[in-house]
């Protein structure tokens, strides 16, 4: 299974990116099964959400209250594509000073994996979620990504977590 | 603030104690007090129904129509980068 960033879906919705026709083809192909977090579903919704008048959409959508309207084309766009949407993973128990408490298990992992890593806080929190869905869910055994910035740490990636960084342009 | 008797069967008494004991919660009246505000917030969360709507776009995509185009400024990568930038780290 491999778990799609945001870039990805993005970009194969939008005619004249840079990386349309491969991630169109990627996501077209029904193998690799693809998976993707809570954490894809927010960040799409917020892309769609800022992109709004730049998008081109059927009267029935335009219509709609923006709520509405940012809530179906992102759930198009994971039906369309063929995505499995993966659920809550649970929680992690730290302790600080005297307080023992409960913290997504993403949280706990982004930040185990920040000093390995050295990625941005949202990078390192999909990369989290790749792995513990593995882990914890369905095999994950690439992450595809238009994002130089990720892929540029793919060998530190795959030597922590074990998850192949692919470009949607790669054969996976 | 007002006081609702509730029966609870022992087993989950003892995991809620269980709880205490780890400091996972201050007491019992802690614990039991927000598992139910966790869960009502979890279960009035807002979830739009629009399955009809996206049945919709589903059916135009099958008759041959793309319904969801994005013209952007931005390539995706960039527009997907600019929201992770400015998650406060």
């Amino acid at each position: 299974m491999a778990y799609v960033d945001t870039s990805v879906l993005v970009a194969a919705y939008a005619p004249s990116d840079p990386i349309h026709k491969q991630s169109r083809t990627f996501l077209a192909n029904s193998k690799p099964t693809k998976v993707i977090s809570p954490l894809t579903f927010e960040e799409l919704s917020s892309v769609i959400a800022r992109t709004e008048e730049e998008m081109q959409l059927p009267l029935l959508i335009q219509k709609e209250p923006p709520g509405r309207r940012t809530r179906a084309v992102v759930e198009y766009i994971i039906r369309d594509s063929g995505l499995t949407l993966a659920s809550e993973l649970g929680s992690s128990r730290i302790r600080i000073g005297n307080r023992s408490l409960n913290i997504p298990l993403e949280y706990s992992k982004a930040a185990s994996l920040a000093p390995l890593l050295k990625l941005r806080a949202l990078d390192l929190l999909h990369l989290a979620y790749a792995h513990l869905i593995d882990k914890l869910q369905f095999s994950v055994t690439s992450f595809v990504t238009g994002d130089e910035a990720i892929i540029s740490k793919a060998q530190d990636i795959h030597k922590s977590l074990e998850i192949a960084i692919r470009h949607p342009k790669d054969k996976i | 603030m007002a006081i609702v008797p509730v029966r609870l069967d022992d087993e989950d008494l003892r995991k809620i104690d269980l709880l205490v004991k780890r400091d996972a919660y201050r007491s019992r009246n802690e614990a039991i007090r927000r598992m139910v505000k966790a869960k009502l917030v979890e279960a009035l969360a807002e979830n739009e129904d629009v399955s009809s709507l996206v049945k919709s776009l589903l059916d135009m995509k099958r008759r041959g129509r793309e319904p969801v185009t994005l013209r952007m400024k931005k390539t995706a990568v960039e527009l997907v980068a600019q929201g992770r930038d400015r998650w406060p780290t």
